[in-house]
């Protein structure tokens, strides 16, 4: 086990540049999720640390040695693909022995350590199945077993829950949890599922076009995301954003409709007001720093109610854990809770 | 209706299409001489005659044999060595590598003509005329750009990720390709190595022209020997026909599957 | 961060840092390409240069004292052959018309076989069968059902009423060619059917059942549905049939003893019918230039393609 620290890491496929000199300090036994759109560099990042890309410029640091011109057999670290990319020429104990095999540890061993894997992952009835006789989600386990068999020093997922149907996906997420805290090996788990990197990540780095648009406990980044990018990726329904200028009241939107703040700001300048739908509550129409919208569609689930309201061609989500009376058409009041607000300007926040 | 109508062209467009083999087939059993007379063309009497008499009026065991020789070497070398040019044109993105896509791509579309007349000047400088070794490496030159380009092929249609996570459970680059993609595209390689072998099975132009001693010749340049320029027995020569591409349509046949699909290697996916 | 170590270099002995190096660093793509690319380069490389000396010398067997000068005399030859040029026009004559056969008759057969489900292995089977009868064997027996007295195509036209002529077909100049493409495209049209049967085995069916719905024709589903969705599959067929009928010698060379000479033709008959090696190489690196303006069209199709396939 063992910190990664990736310092000013760049990488250019020919002259194209797609990651743009990050840092990112992973301590040891943690468990770190990049999170970010298809494209971002999250699957290039995670295969430069794997040493499957070569590094443009910057280092990569496995606990005490830079491992940029490492092969990736030396550097000790196991991953997990989206595809599992398991060997389908290899039964599962194979798949599963077959790192033990390349470094030449005894049968008798190797088989020993497998059937110790086979039971934590729960497959001792499929060893001897080949991976095309198998479930998307035993795939997937096999895959997992190959990554622990041999105690490495870090863990590289690349979404490998991607490929499963929405219910095993959830079950994975816990059992991948509950293996980590189990063995406790520095993880880093690449996914573009905001959900997944929420529930699973001890911290939270949020990639965008290759550069890190913000690392931290996926409260931090919940509570106080860094940029409306951020603050839009992450949480769902999405927070919602609406543009306008500062005044002594808040925030002044095009139409004149003004968004209350705790405290007034000093300058006049352009800015962007965010509150998530849970911080919304609906009050009487005309009520002061409320907005106005018709409510387009009511949609319970249960435990919450979302509604979609409409204002201004710009659409509104607000959820409630109570059950209001509102219909579809109807003219509601919203009001912001100001303890909640997150205040932008540019690419920085500014509450 | 239309489904006649279908069904009546689908007919008509086989028998057409096949009609020449058949053909092939009958002219091969008719007696000696009688294939002229022949008015309809539902045969009567049939006869393995032509067949016998290949094979002892004229060497065709023994050009079977060169021929066997010949395309098993042409192409169990070309496989050997040309297989890890396809494995670096498939998965190492180096510089230069359309370049070498593109010779290799040439290589194999140069008509033979271009080839057979600078090779029969080399060869006629370094003694190879009138040897066995020299068809061989001429076969080389038709067959190596073939299984570099069908390999590529086979590798490219495997996913990349195995070899990453082989080289991260402990191969070198070597490894993976050892034990990881060579067992998987083995079924490929066997295609290749087929595709080579008719390759140089069907070739006459350079046993013909490199080779003076008819028992050095394959069964290809035998093959053509029979077709003289005016007068010819139809009979053997349809019998020797057979006899030669008989071998490399079950070959196809059995392999057609992977066959087709190497073929279309670059193609249609 | 001074401290830190760089790994990847333990201390090694020279033998194993240059093993290390073949098999998982910078030197596999050394390891992989030299082999091969030597053979390469022993095998077509060296033909092609000494073409290229030879085209630039004067070798002609009968006439020995020739040799030995650099000259442009054959390329100055060339240029005013009036039958080089007519070979190659006879080339093109030859190419545009097999691959517009093949592909006629091979997307006539894909069409005809597309939804067929009973004996679907047979009908298959016979439509590909042609293409594994080797080249030669595909001339032989073309030969022989073409021979002008004996031959079944002719026996069979004098079976029609007022037919009494027995064509020539091979001899006769201004049909031979086309005789030629007819076999030539027996040949090979499977090559089309098989890319046609698996391009339109691609396109979902839903989509006809969409056109239909909304008052297709089959001659209209054909045209605005079938057509785009095999347009790139026929660029590449008719490439590859390109290159194919222009590298084409067997059965030209083999049914008329070289008498109708296309560029392969002619550069066969230059240097073994007139012994003049430099002109055939002439000859020969002309075919090769046109070859490799084939294949970098070829290419640019497919290669293209694959990056439009990776992206999407
Ligand atoms: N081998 C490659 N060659 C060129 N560009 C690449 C290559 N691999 C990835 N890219 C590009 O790098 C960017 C990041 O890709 P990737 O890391 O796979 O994104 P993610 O995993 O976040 O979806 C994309 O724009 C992609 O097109
Ligand atoms: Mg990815």
């Amino acid at each position: 086990m063992a910190e990664i620290r990736i310092n000013r890491l760049r990488k250019a496929f020919n002259t194209f540049e797609v990651v743009h000199g990050i840092d990112i300090h992973i301590q040891d036994g943690e468990f770190c999720v990049f999170v970010g759109p298809s494209g971002c560099g999250k699957s290039t990042v995670l295969r430069m640390v794997a040493g499957l890309e070569s590094v443009t410029s910057g280092e990569i640091v496995l606990g005490d040695r830079v491992i940029n011109d490492l092969p990736p057999k030396d550097r000790d670290i196991a991953m997990v693909f989206q595809n599992y990319a398991l060997y389908p020429h290899l039964s599962v104990a194979d798949n599963i022995g077959f790192p033990l095999r390349m470094r030449g540890i005894d049968r008798t061993i190797i088989r020993k350590e497998v059937e110790r894997v086979a039971e934590i992952i729960g497959l001792r009835d499929l060893l001897e199945r080949h991976p095309r006789q198998l479930s998307g989600g035993q795939r997937q386990r096999v895959a997992m077993g190959r990554a622990i068999v041999r105690d490495p020093q870090a863990f590289l997922f690349d979404e490998p829950l991607s490929n499963l149907d929405a219910q095993l996906r959830v079950e994975m997420r816990t059992q991948i949890r509950e293996l980590h805290q189990r063995i406790r090996t520095t993880t880093i788990y690449v996914t573009h599922d905001q959900v997944e990197a929420m529930t699973m990540a001890d911290r939270i780095v949020v990639l965008k076009d290759g550069r890190v648009e913000q690392s931290g406990s996926p409260l931090e980044i919940y509570d106080r995301p860094a940029n409306p990018f951020v603050a839009r990726f992450i949480g769902s329904p999405s927070m919602n954003l609406f543009t306008g200028r500062l005044g002594e009241q808040g925030l002044v939107l095009k139409d004149g409709a003004v968004l209350p703040l705790v405290r007034p700001f000093g300058s006049h300048d352009e800015a962007v007001y965010g509150v998530r739908p849970e911080h919304l509550d609906i009050v009487e129409v005309g009520t002061p720093g409320s907005l106005e919208a018709v409510v387009a569609v009511v949609e319970p689930t249960g435990a919450e109610t979302m509604i979609f309201a409409r204002r201004d061609g710009q659409e509104i989500t607000a959820t409630f854990r109570t059950r209001p009376t509102v219909k579809a058409g109807e003219r509601i009041a919203l009001k912001p809770d100001t303890s909640a607000v997150h205040l932008f300007s540019g690419d920085a926040r500014l509450n | 209706m239309a489904r006649i109508l279908h069904m009546a062209a689908l007919v008509a467009l086989a028998i057409v299409v096949a009609f020449p083999v058949y053909w092939m087939i009958v002219m091969a059993m008719t007696p000696l001489g009688f294939s002229r007379q022949i008015t309809t063309i539902i045969p009567t009497n049939l006869t393995f005659d032509n067949f016998a008499s290949l094979v002892v009026e004229r060497p065709m065991l023994r050009w079977l044999w060169n021929s066997t020789l010949v395309a098993t070497l042409a192409s169990g070398i070309s496989l050997v060595i040309g297989l890890s040019c396809g494995y670096a044109l498939s998965r190492l993105n180096f510089r230069g590598s359309y370049i070498v896509l593109v010779l290799v791509l040439a290589s194999q579309m140069i008509p033979s003509t271009s080839i057979l007349v600078p090779l029969y000047a080399l060869f006629k400088d370094l003694g190879l005329l009138n040897t066995i070794q020299g068809v061989v490496i001429g076969h080389i030159s038709l067959v190596l750009p073939l299984a570099i380009w069908m390999s590529k092929g086979f590798f490219d249609s495997l996913p990349e990720e195995l070899e990453g996570a082989a080289r991260l459970d402990g191969c070198s680059r070597l490894g993976a390709l050892w034990f990881v993609a060579m067992p998987l595209v083995t079924p490929g390689l066997a295609a290749i190595f087929v595709y080579g072998f008719v390759t140089s099975w069907n070739d006459f132009l350079f046993p013909r022209h490199f080779v003076q001693s008819e028992n050095l010749w394959t069964a290809a340049a035998g093959l053509t020997s029979f077709r003289g320029e005016y007068f010819t027995l139809f009979e053997p020569q349809m019998a020797a026909s057979i006899i030669f591409a008989l071998p490399v349509v079950v070959l196809f046949f059995f392999l057609q599957r992977r066959m087709v699909s190497g073929s279309l290697t670059g193609g249609v996916k | 961060m001074a401290d830190l170590k760089i790994a990847g270099a333990p201390k090694r002995s020279l033998l194993a840092s240059v093993r290390e190096n073949l098999t998982d660093g910078p030197g596999f793509l050394w390891l992989m390409m030299t082999p091969p690319l030597l053979l390469l380069a022993l095998v077509v490389g060296l033909p092609v240069a000494k073409a290229v000396m030879l085209s630039f010398d004067r070798v002609v067997l009968t006439r020995p004292k020739l040799a030995g000068d650099f000259t442009f005399h054959n390329y100055i030859r060339l240029f005013t052959d009036i039958d080089a040029w007519l070979a190659v026009l006879r080339s093109c004559l030859y190419m545009s018309g097999t691959v517009f056969g093949s592909i006629v008759l091979g997307l006539a057969a894909a069409l005809l076989t597309r939804r067929i489900v009973r004996f679907r292995g047979l009908w298959r089977s016979i439509f590909i069968l042609p293409w594994t009868m080797p080249a030669i064997v595909a001339a032989m027996v073309w030969g022989v059902m073409y021979d002008s007295n004996f031959g079944i195509l002719n026996q069979l036209l004098r079976m029609l009423p007022f037919v009494d002529a027995n064509v020539e077909w091979l001899l006769n100049k201004s049909i031979v060619l086309p005789a030629l493409i007819v076999v030539q495209v027996w040949n090979e049209f499977p090559v089309a059917y098989i890319f046609f049967l698996a391009a339109l085995h691609a396109i979902p069916e839903e989509l006809y059942e969409a056109a239909s719905v909304d008052g297709a024709s089959p001659f209209q589903q054909f045209l605005f549905v079938t057509l785009p969705q095999i347009k790139y599959v026929l660029a590449v067929i008719v490439v590859l049939l390109l290159i194919f009928g222009f590298r084409a010698f067997p059965v030209i060379y083999l049914l008329t003893g070289g008498r109708t000479e296309t560029l392969t033709v002619a550069t066969f008959n230059a240097a073994f019918r007139a012994y003049d090696f430099s002109y055939a190489a002439t000859l020969g690196v002309l075919a090769m230039f046109v070859s490799l303006a084939l294949v970098l069209i070829y290419l640019h199709l497919t290669l293209r393609r694959g990056k439009a396939d990776a992206a999407s």
